[in-house]
């Protein structure tokens, strides 16, 4: 099984090509697309010498935003995955263990968690917020166009997957680490963005909750 | 969530529909079965702490 990696960043400079190198050293990894969400830094330049295709969006519109135009303007394959532009340490073991579970387990969706020792059983009975997955492309046209905003759509993918019957799997990425938001933007705004991203994926929950996830076909 | 171990390609598991499995490497299993002893040896060393400290209150 091979798949298109599409990473959405938005100022990443210092991260991303590591992660593209990664990515573009996984046999697994047909092509990668880096979707630019109107950067300010040299992200974009980072990614195109680390190997990436790069596509530059004008606004800065949100993860949820470039995602959805890195699906529907830039891949065709029937597998696709995300990637978050800020981790620092992804390796290409770690894609090829997201890639292998896949085929293994015949999963539609899997998910790589990172490894966070003692605390991992907190995460195992939370909902599962990861920006790096591995998709069959028919789960992602059953997420309504709406959803694809912000930090609402990891929310939305659960759900996706969820009401369809698919077969998830999720795996432990050891090692994996991410230059979370107050390392990014210093203590106060990253801690503000940290409640900002938990709110939205909260509201995002609620609002899946009242319409019954009731979703039309945008991403075929 | 139901735990699935990494196994040969050749043993590949049929995970049922509509159902979100963890997939774990033995290292991985181990570690996980400590972790989850861990916090129930504290949760009991709290649980007796509590109630002795409850005791002394009545």
């Amino acid at each position: 099984m091979r798949f298109e990696a599409i990473v959405p960043a938005y100022n990443e400079a210092p991260t991303v090509g590591r992660v593209v190198a990664a990515l573009c050293a996984s046999p697994s990894v047909s092509r990668v697309l880096l979707v630019d969400d109107g950067s300010k830094d040299a992200t974009c330049d980072y990614a195109r010498a680390a190997g990436a295709h790069v596509m530059r969006l004008k606004k800065n519109g949100g993860k949820g935003n470039a995602m959805l135009a890195g699906l529907l303007r830039g891949t065709t394959s029937d597998f696709v995955g995300f990637f978050d532009a800020d981790l620092l340490t992804l390796m290409p073991g770690h894609v090829e263990q997201l890639a292998s579970a896949c085929v293994r387990y015949d999963l539609d969706m899997v998910c790589g968690l990172r490894d966070y020792g003692l605390a991992n059983p907190v995460q195992l009975f939370g909902p599962i917020i990861t920006g790096e997955r591995i998709f069959r492309r028919d789960v992602l046209s059953m997420i309504s166009p709406s959803s694809w905003s912000g930090y609402a759509i990891e929310t939305a993918m659960n759900d996706a997957a969820r009401r369809a019957d698919r077969r998830v799997g999720c795996v432990l990425l050891s090692g994996l680490e991410i230059r979370n938001k107050t390392a990014k933007q210093g203590w106060f705004s990253g801690m503000r963005s940290h409640l900002r991203m938990a709110n939205e994926i909260r509201r995002a929950e609620r609002e899946l909750v009242r319409t019954d996830g009731h979703s039309a076909n945008a991403t075929g | 969530m139901a735990t699935a171990q990494t196994q040969p390609a050749e043993q590949a598991q049929v995970v049922p529909k509509g159902s979100v499995v963890l997939i774990l490497n033995e290292d991985q299993k181990k570690t996980l079965r400590n972790t989850f002893f861990w916090w129930m040896l504290l949760s009991l060393a709290l649980g007796v702490v509590a109630g002795r400290a409850s005791t002394r209150l009545v």
